[in-house]
């Protein structure tokens, strides 16, 4: 498993509308790492997931920022057009402005895999990506 | 917490006063009762946000129905002045022109209530539902692209429905300035499958009864009568209008830097309404409005099909035809009155209803001198309401009123409020029959989660902005 996840991934926050979750990561990358699992897991449960396939998915932005919310837009996309869903991302490249990674998964099967949420969204709510002692965490708000 | 200071009105009516940076100040329509929800959620914070941006016109309006969002409220109004002001797709959302269509029948409650299961079912079996539901009906790229100009009209063209459906929707259920040329080939593959489908969340299909009648000449004229069954149906653009929105956000990211607008929140970005970008959005939103439009027109078509089914009756004997139908989340290009000069205007409503009153050309010549219909569903297990616009909202909310109960709880605290128990089973005691393609949804979605829509009702009826026409009780529904 990848060295993110030795400690807590992310949790979820209050929010009266929407999911909001904060994201740890003890890296840049970690961060990201963790994003895309926490997406995964708020639709169907992450640890569930079969690693059957590798996809290589490549986005931009203009900050890093707009980066974790185009990188999770594009997982997002992945599941809604095609029905891929992820639990293992591996990240090749990352600059403040691009990202590429190549994301493990399998096909979603309403036999195995039960929807806890349809994530429509990811907004630029509120987003900032902060650092402290060492540690970098962000909030993010799906709109579901 | 919020420690944004209110000034009280009226008894309905709450100001954020104005302080820098904000353009104008805002406005909160609530009753007491409901403004310490509003005090413990983050909303006056986006109300005053929303008021920073430029060409904001008299105030930055929230209903009593708001709740957090995300950049703006849920529940806001917020009109910008073509000539100076801006457009922008977070004050429209990322479900465009999500709605409500109201249907009513001939049908009385006791023609149907031993047969409630058997319509649910029906109903449940006939309209796609649920997370990533995709439609029975397939469309071609070019069929989309039609779906896109033409809204309903291009659905009763193809069978699903009459054409008098047309004049009693929002814009006739074709708003004009559509471009397919500015929609993504993504926001085309997301929509493609999902025509004709409701969804999840909020999103449902209620047969409904009318539990009382406040004012019988307004009813009369809508055609309703007390214990007639009527049909809600409430749904938007689905994936096609969230990708809509979601591509547009990052064009107006880089818009708003190039225009030098300064954002208190991402999720604000926006661009003059005259800017190329501006008139960009505005036409991928108008492909989006009248994908929704098409969607509740395929919908109620099949909503006759399941009654017919259920019931074994002809529809010449159902009666079934549209009250009226309401976008609820929308940029619409609007005439008001402002300081007594007639200004041109861009009102985003999100997550609130155009509420015009009597005598304005946009409404149907049948309704015109009563004001327009307005359709406010409310949770699963007490009522809904049918009220209608009035002068009082021309001259306060540019037109606008509230759309629904709007959330108490969040979804993960009413989840956790429903652990152990079944909603089905306590909704059965209220007499309403629920199907939901996900239990999930069932619990996020149970009554408690909001707000009293007979709360949020007297705030605007008290304020002036709409008229009670009569409350509706449901019976049973189908939920996404």
């Amino acid at each position: 498993m990848c060295p993110a996840t030795a400690s807590k991934r992310y949790e979820q926050l209050e929010h009266v509308g929407d999911i909001r979750i904060k994201v740890f990561g003890d890296t840049i990358e970690g961060l990201f790492i963790n994003a895309g699992f926490a997406l995964f897991d708020i639709m169907v449960t992450g640890e569930k997931i079969k690693n059957e396939f590798a996809e290589t998915v490549v986005v931009s932005g203009i900050d890093r920022e707009e980066l974790i919310v185009n990188w999770l837009a594009e997982l997002n996309y992945l599941f809604i057009t095609e029905s891929k869903i992820f639990n293992r991302f591996e990240i090749e490249q990352l600059t403040d402005t691009e990202l590429r990674a190549t994301v493990l998964g399998e096909k979603f099967n309403p036999h195995f895999h039960e929807i806890k949420n349809e994530i429509k969204a990811v907004t630029f709510h509120d987003l900032e990506i902060t650092e402290k002692k060492k540690k970098l965490e962000t909030k993010i708000v799906f709109d579901i | 917490m919020s420690e944004i200071k209110l000034k009280k009105i009226s008894d309905f009516t709450w100001e954020i006063p104005k302080e820098k940076p904000m353009n104008v100040p805002g406005k909160i329509y609530t009753t007491e009762k409901m403004l310490n929800n509003i005090r413990e959620d983050n909303v006056a914070e986006q109300v005053k946000n929303v008021a920073q941006l430029p060409g904001i016109i008299n105030h930055s309006l929230a209903m009593p129905d708001i709740h957090w969002g995300y950049g703006f409220p849920i529940g806001g109004v917020a009109a910008f002045d073509v000539n100076n002001g801006v457009i922008s797709p977070g004050g429209v959302g990322y479900d465009i022109n999500c709605g409500v269509r109201l249907l009513k029948t001939g049908l009385a409650k006791n023609d149907i209530q031993d047969k409630i299961k058997n319509i649910i079912h029906q109903l449940f079996k006939f309209i796609p539902s649920g997370v990533g539901s995709t439609g029975k009906l397939k469309v071609s790229d070019h069929e989309l692209k039609q779906v896109m100009k033409k809204g309903a009209r291009w659905a009763v063209e193809n069978g699903y429905g009459e054409k008098s459906d047309l004049e009693k929707i929002e814009e006739c259920g074709e708003m004009a300035g559509a471009d397919p040329a500015a929609v993504s080939d993504r926001a085309i593959k997301r929509g493609r499958p999902q025509l004709g489908t409701l969804g999840s969340g909020n999103h449902f299909v209620e047969v409904q009864y009318i539990k009382e009648i406040f004012d019988d000449t307004l009813a009369g004229r809508l055609g309703l009568f007390e214990d007639q069954i009527v049909i809600t149906i409430h749904t938007g653009s689905r994936g096609f209008g969230h990708q809509v929105c979601d591509d547009y956000i990052r064009n107006m990211i880089q818009a708003s830097a190039k225009y030098g607008i300064n954002l208190p929140d991402r999720q604000l970005c926006c661009a003059p309404i005259s800017s190329p970008e501006g008139q960009q959005y505005f036409s991928a939103m108008v492909c989006a409005v009248n994908f929704a439009f098409a969607n509740r027109q395929i919908i109620s078509f099949w909503v006759q099909e399941a009654l017919m089914r259920a019931l074994h009756i002809s529809p010449k004997d159902m009666q079934l035809s549209t009250v009226y139908e309401v976008a609820h989340n929308i940029a619409k290009m609007e005439t008001h009155i402002v300081d007594g000069k007639k200004v041109k205007c861009c009102v985003h409503r999100k997550g609130a209803t155009r509420a015009f009153g009597p005598g304005r050309k946009e409404l149907p010549e049948i309704y015109r001198d009563i004001g327009q219909p307005v359709l406010i569903p409310g949770d699963m297990g007490r009522a809904s309401y049918v009220l209608v616009g009035t002068e009082g909202a021309m001259e306060q909310t540019f037109g606008s009123t509230c759309h629904g109960a709007g959330r108490l709880l969040s979804r993960k605290k009413a989840k956790k409020a429903a652990l152990g128990r079944s909603i089905n089973k306590e909704l059965e005691d209220l007499g309403v029959f629920v199907m939901a393609s996900s239990r999930a949804t069932l619990a996020e979605e149970m009554p408690e989660a909001y707000k009293d829509v007979s709360d949020v009702v007297e705030a605007v009826v008290g304020a002036g902005i709409s008229k009670k026409v009569a409350k509706l009780r449901p019976l049973g529904g189908i939920k996404g």
